[in-house]
């Protein structure tokens, strides 16, 4: 594991990675709109053909819900079948997969089951994850299985609100870190907390020292670990994505992956500045401690302006990812088409990311993609999806995809909650 | 088909008054509190009334002793705990509610009093540290001859703000302050216990005797 280990995506796909990591079964149990749904899913390339509204998606989804428990709709409830819903006293839903890794096949069990308590549709839903019939906590999922998933708005990530590469790199980060998510879910109920605070003395127009202190310390603890774990995933995914960037520009530009705290995390409090984008990303990769120090003195001068607004002004809730490309921020001055190419660079980087620091390769999930990239963008990423041991793609149109890469794929039809499997091999 | 023009039925007032008033009590949503309604319709009479009569009750015999807060009776004030000659003076021992006061006592090692705080710091829920007892216990260390406070609230995020709080107040009282250690539960296996309470743990390990 480090982040030194050079990218080996030229690998020629025939050769078998060193560590098979891919899911050989899939069970759905009332999951979107499927009510039942067992297959048993090949290694390679696997496209899944379909008009819209099929269930294409569901399978990704169900795959990617494995994997952190976390779902994209933002709650868990969207998750379950509708029929399901409607018609059962207890709905619930259920996913079940055998997981082949290096020494054993694991059998991961992620269950949403609505609680007793409450009433009606709003019961709260209960999450269980068992790893071998044993009951896990949801971090310990990231541990059997890793998964990067390609929607079709992540093509939005570079030029998007800042808030979504936030989020983009918090699910990335939880993946391969169990300790990211239980921190990021403290400091979310510490900044809560300090924000109510800020506003009720704000309002009240007199402030306590004594009461703010606590939330200080826990802000700073919290956010410094935080900052330090973005800074420094992104500082080996540039390692990876910036030689791709290169690959699918044609070596026109070098891709620059750059963390922006809002506060110097260096420079003692007097000397305070506003830094631009030049400021290398290793000046962020301090000791917690240091940075710690530095944002509990920053907060402190600050103290008459948070108080003013009642909001927290600094930290990792208001941090920035920028993509740089020769020393231009893609995010404002570049073109779609940068835009583009650097996102095919991070999501294609993430995979070696990944790859670095699990030594597993993760299971490649593309939702519709394809529709968004030009026929160069297409083969560029399919060529380089042959690293992972298994890959699911969905598509409308399978013309998308070129003649010599559909001959070496399975290609499934879905159909109403239904999926056809030809029997023929290849 | 002819419209169906029969008039629904609704509940009767006085029993939805009463599913009302039981779903506002803690974990009591509709559905129980239809349940428990229409248990008490059917129950006897007196099971009804002494129901009744023993929440008035309580409500008129129970009140906070002046001194601790933890609940005694009308006759009682202050309430045995603080009165008792057996107890050590010296020790006051600090919690969020009067059911922690309970479960102290349950362990039997315990041997100084009491204070209960009636909540927590949560700023969120409006409560700051003046909605709290904390200025009673002020009074107390300065009235009673206090020479240690040992800080009980929970250790969640809020009840660690109040225990900083506590500590800054107490630091320069001359008091000692102390703080229930942290760590693996009784009975429990290391594997299942999560990062921060193993580390809490470690940090708090002791010298075997």
């Amino acid at each position: 594991m480090g982040g030194t280990r050079l990218p080996s995506q030229l690998l020629p796909s025939c050769l078998p990675p060193p560590h098979p990591v891919y899911i050989r079964h899939l069970s759905l149990t009332n999951f979107r709109n499927y009510r039942r749904l067992e297959v048993s899913l090949p290694t390679g390339a696997l496209i899944l053909v379909g008009r819209n509204a099929q269930g294409k998606t569901s399978i990704l989804e169900a795959i990617h819900y494995l994997t952190s428990a976390s779902s994209l709709h933002g709650t868990d409830r969207q998750l379950l079948n509708w029929l399901a819903v409607r018609t059962d006293a207890n709905p619930f839903m259920k996913i079940v997969a055998e997981v082949v890794t290096a020494h054993e096949i694991r059998k991961v069990d992620v269950r949403l089951e609505t609680s007793d308590g409450g009433f009606g549709k709003e019961r709260p839903l209960r999450k269980t994850v068992l790893i071998n019939g044993v009951r896990k906590q949801v971090g310990e999922l990231s541990r059997v299985v890793n998964a990067v998933l390609f929607l079709p708005q992540d093509m939005a990530l570079v030029e998007g609100a800042p808030a979504l590469r936030r989020r983009y790199l918090d699910a990335l980060i939880s993946q391969v870190d169990p300790d990211y998510a239980p921190t990021l879910l403290e400091y979310g109920k510490v900044l809560t907390q300090r924000n109510a605070l800020l506003k009720q003395f704000g309002e009240s127009g007199r402030s306590d020292e004594s009461q703010l202190q606590f939330w200080d310390v826990q802000l700073c603890q919290h956010g410094a670990i935080l900052i330090n774990k973005r800074a420094r995933a992104l500082e080996e995914l540039e390692l990876y994505a910036s030689r791709l960037h290169r690959d699918l520009t044609g070596g026109l530009d070098y891709l620059h992956l750059a963390y922006q705290p809002n506060f110097d995390p260096v420079v003692q409090a007097s000397e305070q500045l506003q830094f631009g984008l030049t400021v290398p990303i290793q000046r962020a990769r301090l000791a917690e401690a240091q940075m710690m120090t530095s944002m509990q003195a920053r907060l402190l001068e600050l103290r008459a302006e948070e108080l003013a607004r009642g909001v927290t002004v600094i930290g990792p809730h208001r941090d920035e990812l920028r993509f740089i490309a020769s020393g231009v921020d893609i995010g404002l001055y570049g073109s779609r088409g940068q835009g583009r190419s650097a996102v095919l660079a991070l999501k294609l980087a993430e995979l070696q990311w990944i790859h670095a620091r699990t030594d597993e390769y993760p299971i490649l999930l593309l939702d519709e993609v394809l529709a968004e990239l030009d026929s160069q963008r297409r083969r560029d990423l399919l060529e380089r999806t042959g690293v992972v041991q298994q890959s699911l793609m969905t598509t409308t149109d399978l013309d998308g995809f070129e003649p010599a890469f559909r001959a070496q794929a399975r290609i499934w039809q879905i159909h109403q909650g239904t999926v056809e499997i030809p029997d023929h091999k290849r | 088909m002819r419209p169906n023009t029969a008039q629904p039925v609704s509940t009767p007032r006085p029993v939805q008054k009463a599913i009302d008033e039981l779903s506002r009590l803690p974990g009591i949503g509709p559905k129980s509190a239809s349940r428990l309604a229409f248990f008490l319709l059917r129950a006897k009479q007196e099971q009804v009334e002494d129901l009744a009569n023993a929440l008035l009750e309580m409500r008129a015999n129970i009140r906070f002793c002046q001194n601790c807060f933890h609940i005694t009776t009308e006759d009682r004030d202050p309430c045995t705990i603080c009165i008792d000659p057996a107890r050590d003076a010296q020790i006051l021992c600090v919690v969020e509610d009067p059911l922690d006061v309970i479960a102290l006592e349950k362990t039997r090692l315990h041997k100084g009093k009491y204070h209960v705080l009636h909540g927590s710091i949560s700023p969120v829920d409006g409560i700051g540290p003046e909605d709290l007892r904390i200025r009673e216990l002020m009074g107390r260390i300065q009235r009673e001859p206090i020479r240690e406070v040992i800080v009980a609230t929970n250790p969640n995020l809020s009840g660690q703000a109040t225990a900083m709080y506590l500590h800054q107040q107490l630091q320069n009282t001359g008091v000692r302050v102390t703080r229930l250690a942290q760590g693996l539960p009784v009975g429990g296996d290391l594997e299942y216990a999560d990062e921060t309470t193993l580390a809490r743990a470690l940090e708090g390990r002791r010298e075997m005797s």
